[in-house]
This record gives C-alpha cells, structure tokens and sequence, in this order.
C-alpha cells in the first residue's frame, strides 16, 4: 500500500499534473462562488478536454475542480447571501448575518477552513474503509430511498422553527414545482400545456438561481439608489489564522462531527448530495446543539462549520459507491464514471486491484486538491472581499448576468432563462412575506425522488404498501419521520402556550 | 457628451464591419457543395460522459479532422431526448445544427408516443456507429446461469422472474421483445438508469437487466452478476469471448443499437451526400477505431445512408409491434 501510495504522489506532483490541478481548483472554486456555474457544469465543461490526457491525469484535474466548486460556494453565500451552488444554501443563513456585524473575515475564515476538514475526513473515509460502507448503498433500493427523502423533507420542512407554518408551505410549493413535466414510470404529460420545453420540468438550478440569486438581486434594487457609501459593508480583514479562536474550534467538534458523518452518509447514497446534506446537517446542529439552538440564523459560527463541513464531506462521500461499485452518487460523480470509462476502465469491485496506481493516484490528488483549496481560499479571502468594495447598483447587474448565462448553459434554450426570472419574482414575494426559499428547493428536489421512488417501490411491492414498513431501514426512517413530527408539534405547542401565558400576565 | 458621441461611432462602425463580415461571408458561398463552411452545432440527446456522448464527440473529433470545421457539441438531455429531438427538428435546415442520437430516441420514443411526430420528419444522413456493447445480465441471488436456464424457470414460474427497465424507454423495449422472442413472461420493474440497476441487482432486489458491457465486467469475474447473452447478430469479438448470442441460444433475437446522424427536414442532399463522404473516411480511421474499441469495446461500423433509411424503417416496424405494451 505504501508502495502505491509513493506512486501516487510521483504521479501527481509531475510539474503538468500539479499545474494543471492548481488551474482546476481555482476554476473549480470561480464555478463555485459565481450563482448560475455548478460543479457539474465545470466538470461538464472540462471531461472533454481530459479525454486526451491519461487517466490519473484527467481523473486528477477533475477532482480538483470538483472539490473547488463544491467549496467555493461558500464565498457567495457569505459576501453575497446569495448561495454560489446548491452546497451552500445553509451557509447563507450564518455567514451573511456574520458579515453585517463586521465578522465576515471569521466567517469566510470558518467556511474554508471547515470546508478543508470535511474534505480530508471524507477522503480519509475513502481511502481507509470505501469497501466496508459502500456496501451499505446497496441495501438501499426504492422502498428505502422513499422513506429517507420523506425523513429529510420533514427534518427542513422544521428547519425554520417559529414560523413553521410558512416552512411547510414554501416545501409543499416545492413539491408542486418538482411534479412539472413527465410522470415518472408511466411518462403522463402534467402541468406541460401542450410545451415540449415543459415536458422536461424545471431545472434544480435554475429554482435555486431564481428563489436565491435573482429574487436578492430584485431586493437590493429597491434600495440601492438610496445607499449611501458608509452603507456597504466594511469587512476587515486584519485576522490572525482563520479568525476563530482555539476554544471555537474545541467547543464545535461535537458540531463538526455531526456534520461530517451527515456529509459523508448522504454523500454515500446515490441520488442526493452536498446539495442535501449541508441543510440535513444544518438542521441536525440546530436540534442537538441545544445550548445555542437559538443563536443559529442570527450569526453563528456553528452554522457555516455545519454547512461547510457536510457539503465537502459529501465529495469523499459520494466519490465512494463511485470507486468501490461503479454506481455515481450525484451529478458530478456520473461525470466522473464517464471520465474513467472513455479510457477504458470500469470503477467496480476489481478497481483498487486491477488499477492500484491509478485509484492511489485518485487518493493523492483529492488530498492535494483540498490543500491547494484550502491555501487558494485563504490567500483568497482578501480579494474576494474587495468584491464588496464594488458599489452594489454595479456588482448586481453582473451577478443578474451570470445568472442568466448559467441557466441558459444549462442546455441551451431560452426557457431556463425565463423559468430563472419566474422563480425570482416567486423568491423576491418569500423574502416580503418572510416566507424561507430553502424548504422549496429541498421540496423540489425530493419530491421527485420520493414520487419516483414510492412508484417504482409500490411496483416492486406488487401494489403492497405495507412494504414499507416491513424492510428495516425504510421502517426505522419512517417512523423516526413520525416520531419526530410529533416532537415538533408538541414543541411548537408548548412554545405557543408559553406566549399566551406570557401575555396574558403582561395584560 | 463627446465620450458618448466617440462611443456611438465606434459602435457603429463595429456594426458596419460585422454586416460587411456577414455579407462576405455569405457571398463567398454557404452552398451545399463546399459544406461545412463553418463551424457545425451537434445537439447530442444524451449528457455528457455517457456512451451517446463518448460516440458524439469522438465522430466529432475526426470530422474536424477531416473537413477542417468543429462539431460544437451541446448535450441536451431531458425528456427522454424529445427536448434535443425536437429542437432539431424546428431548426432551419442549412446544415448549421444536426442530431446525434439513438434508435431510442428516433424510434422507441414515437412507438411508446413520448413525441408525436417520427423519423419521417427529418433527413436521416447516415448510421455513423452502432453499439454492440449491451448484455443481458442475471443476478447471483435469481440463479439463474445461461438463457437456456432462464427460459426454463420463466416457464416454469411465469410472471415471477424481474426485469429491470426504464419503462417506456429503450431498456423497456428490449425486455419485451426479450419475452415476445422467448415466449417467456418477465415482471418488468420501472428501475431507472444503469447504475440504479447495477444497484439493484448487487441488493437482490431485481434478476435481470440489459447493461452495457464494460459496466459489469468486474462483477461477472467476482461472479455476483451473471452474463447471459449478447443481443449482437454476430459475437463482438472485444467482449468476453466466450457470451453467445441470443441466435446461438435459440431465440431469434438481435438488437444492436445505431446511433443516427439526422438534418432537419428539407436539407440539402449535397449536405447529406458531403456528410456521408465524411463518416465513411472517419470509420476507416485506425485511430477511431481504436478510441470506440477503448472506451465501448465497440467494433467501428458505418451504414450508408440509403441502406441505414432502409435498416430503420424495418426497425421502426418491428419495435411498432410492441406499441401497445410499450405506452
């Protein structure tokens, strides 16, 4: 293993492989960090290109840019409040808050560096035990996965506690949108009128470039003619390290585990990813760190560490079945079984034996591409921050720009760019009525993993619902979904009975 | 003021100079004959890093070889491919954009009616490639060893042994004609793409499925899938050698899967005639030949275009057959 571990490192560390992996990461991250460019769409762009190259080579530079892209969201959704790519959706919620009370350098600080640690956990995970836990993915089928989106749709349908009435209307909504366009199974055309371009449905992204990107930039627009120079927000970036102190970092490691074990287990399961799990995980921090369950949203550092951490711990986590089985556990991953299969190679059980020196090459790139994430982000921060420096009525239109030429690229039909506009006027009406956007995109995207799912489980099930709660794992999702429901309620109950009281002696 | 007057004229003499561009370009002759004069858009019906995709960009890589002028490649998948399919289909039709698909998408989306329109509506330029990759693979837990076997317990319990598909799709069609052929009754499973399959199979939920080659090569060594047959009319010798064809097994079976080069409707047989010239040279190319046998195991072949008009029309017929299990 050694052995193959020093081949490795002499494959990547040639002078090509190292410069073209430190492009890839700075690539990867400006995908990242830009809303409307996604990992997929950078590695779309680039798998091409690798098809000349040999495979380490070709495998290595795309790593690096999907470990660039997936953290350098991050970057956007705290200078921003604007999410660079579905990974960073939860880092939102903290970072933008952090950076109105003057901390955005520790935010940005925390962000990369977590986003590091989730990385090198995962890949660790990946190298050490890919084998033993890959083999959980297949115990997963239809009945399974049914279950656990339906779980992951009741925990961020709660994400918003107090105003949880509008967290569930906004999932519900997105359970509306994801039902858009052909039937899974029996391809029954809905909601189409009659529209080719409908037929497909709508775009994950160009829902999350219009209810983020687009529905903020409407907002500021409002306000922008009356901003005042003293307005913009000053970031300092005057930090010693990473801006968090060592006690920080001792008193999140409950929360940077949790986090990580979220990451890497979504990361695991074919069909969902960093897109999830940065939420999934955002909501577990919330409901066990019970000390400071109320400082999440409002600024606190636990919630960009378990945002960040899950979302890169997903990278290690999906580049797993991928490896181990031959099964891609996102967008990206497929991506990547395409770049191994054009030269000829099948990722399978007989991989880590058939091409050791390849799959340690794979090894030794991911660890490299997360230090050069991690030194490119850090010497970064400062010049990402002068992008705040940019008055606001310029920087927008561009972001606006952008938009529109990601979801345009997405396949190149004028119909994503209106379904981008739609979704922002829909997201600019959440933010004036205070109503969340992330429970929408989460619906959106699980809905139709749980509809697609749920048929093809009834199916397999020869119309049998009972199924579903006779095979274990689905069993035990569903009725922790249950179990935690009426959790919620009651609480909920409690809390509004608390009010009354409060009141009442007030009067 | 000046700046702005500086600005407007410059504009307008970029304008000008791009009109005059245009028009030179168009005087020098977009004509049919010296087609491709300029770059040529290829809508692929399927994303990137698939076996549609390998096949678009690797016939695209040597026709800028040959003519001088890039195939620009724009994967739309979506829809089961009717979103690519019909783009090209309203497109003018100067040459500028050609479809890159299958039979599944040009054939089996029509008979399971996905789109209301068919072949017919385009001028199919030629067969560049045909796939000769897919095998129809059994799990360890179903037990089942050779299609002999397979035919022997499906009668036996019929209705009981699964089929994984993607129903209304092309995996959907070959479990059919699978059935009709065999006289056999398979449960087909709604299952999804190849790795949900693979998945399933590995998990014990599912028996059978029609996967590509390369993708489980590894599990018939570790012997937890099962390669039953080849649906090609003769071996593909860059296979394991030793998995018969379904002709060799006693059912009259074969489905090979060619991938179509087609025009809008009203494109110029010089085109048609310049494009077919083009995929000849390409197919005889050792260095193509080589990158399909690496990336698919996938033997270069080339049907011309009369011959592949006549090829799909006997196709279409067939698979019209299944219509009404299919919608």
């Amino acid at each position: 293993m050694l052995e193959l571990f020093a081949q490795g490192f002499a494959n990547v560390f040639s002078p090509f492989c190292l410069v073209l992996m430190v492009l890839g990461t700075v690539i990867g991250i400006i995908f990242g960090a830009v809303p409307g460019l996604s990992s997929v769409m950078a590695i779309a762009l680039f798998l091409p290109l690798t098809y000349g190259m040999d495979p380490g080579q070709g495998l290595s530079v795309l790593v690096a840019l999907y470990i660039g892209s997936v953290s350098g969201g991050l970057v956007s959704a705290i200078l921003l409040k604007i999410p660079g790519t579905p990974a960073s959706i939860a880092t939102c919620f903290d970072g933008h808050p952090m950076l109105a009370r003057g901390e955005g350098a520790k935010a940005l600080g925390a962000g990369v560096f977590y986003s590091f640690l989730g990385t090198i956990i995962s890949v660790v995970a990946l190298m050490f035990i890919a084998p033993q836990i890959a083999k959980v993915a297949i115990n997963f089928g239809p009945h399974e996965y049914f279950a656990i989106s339906i779980f992951s749709l009741m925990l961020i349908a709660t994400l918003s506690s107090g105003s949880m009435i509008k967290g569930i209307f906004s999932g519900v909504l997105g359970l509306a949108f994801a039902t858009v366009g052909i039937a899974p199974l029996d391809a029954v055309k809905r909601f189409t009128f009659g529209t080719v371009a409908l037929s497909d449905g709508f775009d994950v992204l160009t829902v999350m470039i219009g209810l983020f990107a687009v529905s903020e930039v409407i907002k500021i627009a409002e306000v922008a003619k009356r901003e005042k120079a003293s307005d913009v927000a000053q970031v300092n970036m005057k930090v010693k390290g990473f801006g968090f102190t060592v006690k920080e970092f001792v008193q999140q490691i409950p929360n940077a585990i949790r986090a990580a074990l979220v990451g890497l287990g979504i990361g695991i399961l074919p069909g969902i990813g960093a897109g999830t799990s940065n939420l999934v995980a955002y909501t577990v921090n919330k409901n066990a760190d019970k000390k400071h369950s109320d400082e999440y949203g409002k600024g606190y550092i636990g919630g960009i560490i378990s945002s960040e951490t899950a979302n890169n711990a997903s990278v290690g986590g999906a580049m797993i079945p991928l490896m181990t089985l031959g099964i891609p556990g996102d967008g990206v991953t497929a991506l990547l079984l395409g770049a191994f299969m054009v030269h000829g190679i099948a990722p399978g059980p007989l991989l880590f034996q058939n091409y050791g020196p390849l799959v340690y090459t794979i090894f030794v790139a991911c660890l490299v591409a997360t230090v050069l994430m991690l030194a490119i982000e850090w010497y970064g921060m400062r010049i990402f921050a002068k992008v705040l420096k940019v008055p606001r009525h310029i920087l927008l239109p561009i972001v606006f720009v952008l938009c529109v030429v990601g979801a345009f690229g997405l396949s190149s039909r004028v119909f994503d760019v209106w379904a981008v506009l739609i979704f922002g006027v829909i997201g600019y009406f959440f933010t004036i009525f205070k109503v969340p956007q992330a429970p929408f995109v989460i619906g959106f995207v699980l809905g139709s993993m749980a509809e697609t799912n749920f048929r093809r489980g009834m199916m397999m099930s020869d119309d049998n619902f009972l199924d579903f709660f006779t095979k274990p794992i689905a069993a035990a999702f569903l009725i922790f979904t249950l179990v935690y429901f009426i959790y919620v309620v009651v609480k909920e109950i409690k809390k509004a009975q608390a009010r009354k009281t409060a009141s009442g002696q007030a009067v | 003021m000046k700046k702005k007057q500086l600005f407007a004229s410059v504009l307008a003499g970029a304008l000008l100079l791009g009109t005059l561009a245009g028009c030179g370009n168009s005087a020098s002759g977009d004509s049919a004959e010296e087609w491709p004069t300029k770059a040529v858009n290829v809508v692929v019906t399927a994303s990137a890093g698939g076996d549609t995709d390998f096949n678009a960009r690797t016939f695209a890589t040597y026709f800028e070889q040959v003519t001088g002028q890039p195939m620009v490649i724009a994967n739309t998948a979506g829809g089961g491919g009717s979103v690519a399919t019909s783009e090209v289909k309203d497109s003018k039709a100067d040459g500028t954009k050609i479809l890159f698909c299958h039979t599944g998408q040009m054939i089996v989306n029509e008979v399971a009616g996905l789109i209301d329109y068919s072949m017919d509506d385009f001028d199919i330029a030629c067969i560049p490639a045909v796939d000769k990759g897919t095998v129809l693979v059994a799990s360890k837990s179903s037990g089942i060893t050779s299609v002999e076997d397979l035919v022997e317990k499906a009668k036996a319990a019929p209705g009981e042994i699964t089929y994984a598909s993607e129903l209304g799709g092309y995996s959907h069609l070959q479990g059919l004609i699978l059935m009709g052929k065999a006289g056999i009754d398979l449960k087909i499973l709604d299952i999804g793409s190849a790795s949900d399959k693979i998945t399933n199979m590995l998990g014990g939920r599912v028996d059978l499925a029609a996967i590509s080659y390369g993708a489980v090569k590894d599990y018939a060594e570790t012997g937890d899938l099962v390669i039953l047959a080849q649906y090609n009319e003769e071996r593909n010798e860059n296979l394991d050698p030793d998995i018969p064809t379904f002709v060799e097994c006693g059912i009259d079976f074969v489905m090979e899967k060619p991938y179509i080069i087609a025009f809008p409707k009203g494109t110029d047989q010089a085109i048609i005639d310049k494009i077919n010239e083009v995929a000849a040279q390409i197919a005889e190319d050792p260095d193509y030949q080589a990158a399909l046998i690496d990336g698919y195991n996938q033997p270069a072949e080339y049907i011309a275009h009369d011959e592949a008009l006549e090829l799909l029309a006997q196709t279409r017929e067939e698979y019209m057959a299944y219509q009404d299990l299919l919608q």
